[in-house]
């Protein structure tokens, strides 16, 4: 390598991570034109910057929930905690889920009491481990049934809430809203995606405000399953893989439910 | 010229920033589900920094319960005027450098799963007969023995840089050093990366 080139050499890596000015890149490539060496330290750069974006990820070995100190918090007592909105979603997939029998699976006994139903979680007496995976397909493919409905549902109370609001929008936020809004009819079936250039923070609030307003409709829902669920049993369950997975579960249906995607993570 | 290179990041749409933002919101109300659900989020990004910063498997996966343990913990701290993923991007990475820190020296770190035991800097006693590559060129194995070949200051910045994709400012931030000092180690540490994962000797 020449002596002189070893300023462009410093260039060569700044270059990739696009560190150069306008100026600089173009005295580079004049140099990289006429010099060998050169081009062959960019290709080792360039490789290498390769390699590492194309090494790829693996998947986390496990799940890594928090549980609160105090207790081992079991996914019912979780469920209870839930903000309204999310009760809703895992009630109403609780319930179909309930209604196919899958309890056999899940290891749930469910007993007859004077008030109700009470639901025990976990594994009682004899049963075989917990088919996580067909219970997470079932739950899923439940979600998603109702999540069609949900997603149309609330693509009109968004246009409802814009009609209504729409005073209150500079016209380029109106402007992006009814471009939003046109894409999100076409991809109502599929995978909904804004991007981050069509919307600005202020809009993002009232997709929030939009979040609760669905949420308040739902309570009644949530009401008529609570009675039911009022009075579990708490098993002697301890933390299990199949805690997580069924926690993990409940999470992702609660999520669907309100981000209308076909996609699951 | 810019790097061609976009992935998808977990959290690029703005829906998952508001949706994101009343997670945290109820997290720092205790919401411990809400917690939770951040932390299905974010796992296998904070995994997958834990083990290509300690290289070990079992070191990521305590690093990373950890790691989220001390978020969970912490939340209430967290301001929401900053990003969150930069917040737990400076949990995760603090986190692993001090773990990284405390290893003693001269001691062998596990195997990985090919067989090869993996260096962390140069330090350490070198382990039995040593390839410079991995005969199955497994370009994350490749990654992952090159990588840790770099003192853990410019590891974390490359990881930052070309993993997470942060921008300079971004990465500034995390590791609260200038954007001056991140550049430097991003250039040394890509120096090493050539010179380890282009020698072919």
């Amino acid at each position: 390598m020449i002596s002189g080139c070893s300023q462009y050499v410093q260039w060569i890596s700044r270059s990739l991570v696009g560190d150069l000015s306008a100026d600089e890149e173009k005295a580079l490539d004049g140099h990289l034109a006429a010099c060998p060496s050169c081009r062959n330290e960019r290709d080792a750069f360039a490789e290498t910057v390769r390699l590492l974006q194309s090494a790829e990820e693996e998947p986390a070995p496990r799940h890594f929930f928090v549980y609160p100190e105090e207790r081992i918090l079991k996914p019912w007592q979780l469920f209870r905690q839930m903000m309204p909105r999310w009760q809703a979603a895992t009630a109403g997939v609780i319930a179909v889920i309930l209604a196919f029998g899958v309890l056999g699976v899940f290891g749930i006994q469910v007993k007859a009491q004077q008030e109700g139903w009470t639901l025990s979680f976990g594994r009682g007496g004899a049963s075989a481990g917990i088919d996580t995976a067909a219970l997470k397909a079932e739950i899923l493919q439940a979600a998603a049934e109702n999540n069609r409905e949900a997603a149309r549902e609330w693509l009109r109370n968004i246009q409802l809430e814009i009609a209504r609001s729409h005073e209150d929008l500079t016209d380029q936020q109106r402007l992006m809203l009814a471009g939003s809004l046109s894409d999100l009819e076409s991809r109502i079936t599929g995978r909904l995606d804004l991007t981050a250039a069509e919307l600005r923070s202020g809009n993002e609030k009232s997709m929030v405000d939009l979040y609760r307003t669905l949420s308040l409709e739902q309570q009644q829902q949530v009401n008529a399953v609570q009675t039911r669920i009022d009075g579990v049993i708490e098993s002697q369950q301890e933390r299990t893989r199949e805690t997580d997975a069924v926690l993990e579960t409940l999470l992702q249906v609660a999520e669907l439910r309100f981000r209308p995607t076909g996609d699951q993570k | 010229m810019n790097p061609g290179w976009v992935h998808e990041r977990s959290s690029s749409a703005p829906w998952d920033t508001a949706q994101e933002c009343s997670w945290v919101a109820a997290s720092r109300r205790g919401d411990n589900l809400a917690f939770n659900r951040l932390v299905l989020k974010w796992e296998r990004t904070v995994y997958n920094v834990a083990l290509r910063m300690l290289q070990d498997r079992q070191e990521a996966e305590e690093a990373t319960q950890e790691i989220f343990l001390s978020a969970y913990k912490n939340i209430r701290r967290f301001r929401q005027d900053a990003k969150f993923s930069t917040w737990l991007y400076r949990i995760a990475v603090n986190h692993c450098i001090s773990r990284n820190r405390r290893r003693p020296q001269g001691i062998p770190i596990s195997l990985d799963d090919a067989g090869q035991p993996p260096r962390t800097d140069a330090q350490l006693r070198v382990m039995g007969n040593q390839e410079e590559n991995l005969l199955d060129g497994e370009s994350r194995n490749r990654v992952r023995t090159a990588l840790s070949f770099l003192p853990v200051d410019q590891r974390a910045v490359i990881e930052l840089k070309f993993f997470q994709e942060l921008t300079f400012e971004e990465i500034a931030a995390v590791l609260r050093v200038p954007v001056s000092t991140i550049k430097s180690r991003l250039y040394s540490g890509l120096d090493l990366l050539k010179v380890r994962l282009g020698n072919k000797a």
